[in-house]
């Protein structure tokens, strides 16, 4: 028997953007790349991978090509980021500042912890992987944009 | 007061905007407000004290304003938060996101703590103020000659 589906309501600052997704098991997970780092003002990138992801408002949004698999959007009128996601493939997470509600999450998973920024500490109980970890999976992401 | 000449460079995700500062101390600041939680993609906006900011492509920035003091920049290609300041006054802090090197670097105070999501714990060592606390201080900051 599979747990119910949680619903999350999600919004940039300003409300130009609005999303909505689902979740049995929903986990909070940070990138500390260099790149997210920027992204975010300081700190890693965090997200929550959500199914059945719906956006309104993607015409206020700037998309961001920040490697040759990867694109950032955020809002084009207030900055926040939306999400994360792999050229031309579905967008499978929300940027957990969208999500209204985040009681209940906590943060399981750490990536690329090699490059955290020396005053940030690692979330306890989150596994920890370095960008080694992650080379399939991007790998993988690299094999989906070429498509 | 003693001036540091901690002079440090830095850049938004795709450089279109790049900027030099320098620091004022290595302690910084964690803002939970849910306005900043937003606008940082969730969990606290850092930002540090710089002076002598010298900030380069200003036509890529985009400024925004979620309350009826305060503005936020952002860099119009890649998203990057670049600063919050108070609406007509100097920019006096910029995103530590930015800078090229952060060696050195603490979390010093954290504010609006009565907002902090409950995934995050307290940092240790820094001071924490409540919303409450913290508009105190910007009523009474307000009213100072500018």
């Amino acid at each position: 028997m599979t747990a119910e589906a949680r619903i999350f309501e999600a919004h940039c600052l300003c409300g130009a953007v609005s999303a909505r997704g689902r979740s049995a098991a929903p986990e909070i997970h940070a990138c500390h790349c260099e790149m997210c780092q920027r992204w975010t003002g300081g700190g890693p990138f965090m997200w929550v991978d959500l199914d059945d992801i719906e956006i309104e408002g993607l015409e206020n949004t700037r998309t961001y090509a920040s490697s040759d698999f990867g694109e950032r959007v955020h809002c084009a009128i207030c900055g926040s980021p939306i999400y994360w996601k792999v050229k031309g493939q579905p967008t499978e997470c929300l940027a957990l500042g969208m999500l209204d509600d985040q009681s209940g999450l906590k943060v399981t998973r750490e990536i690329f912890v090699e490059y955290r920024a020396p005053w940030a500490a690692p979330c306890e109980g989150a596994e920890q992987r370095t960008e080694e970890d992650e080379a399939e999976l991007k790998a993988e992401f690299e094999e989906l944009a070429r498509d | 007061m003693g001036e540091t000449s901690d002079i440090r460079t830095g850049h938004c995700l795709c450089g279109a905007v790049t900027v030099t500062a320098r620091l004022h101390g290595t302690g910084f600041e964690a803002c939970h407000c849910n306005m900043c939680q937003r606008w940082t993609g969730g969990g606290p906006y850092h930002a540090i004290r710089a002076a002598d900011l010298e900030i380069r492509g200003e036509e890529n920035i985009r400024t925004f304003r979620a309350s009826d003091h305060g503005e936020r920049a952002n860099c119009t290609a890649c998203g990057s938060p670049l600063y919050w300041r108070l609406q007509g006054r100097p920019i006096r802090m910029i995103a530590v996101g930015l800078l090229d090197d952060q060696t050195g670097l603490h979390i010093a105070n954290e504010i609006f703590v009565d907002h902090r999501p409950e995934w995050m714990p307290v940092h240790e060592g820094a001071t924490q103020e409540t919303e409450a606390e913290n508009l105190a201080q910007l009523k009474t900051y307000l009213e100072m000659p500018a």
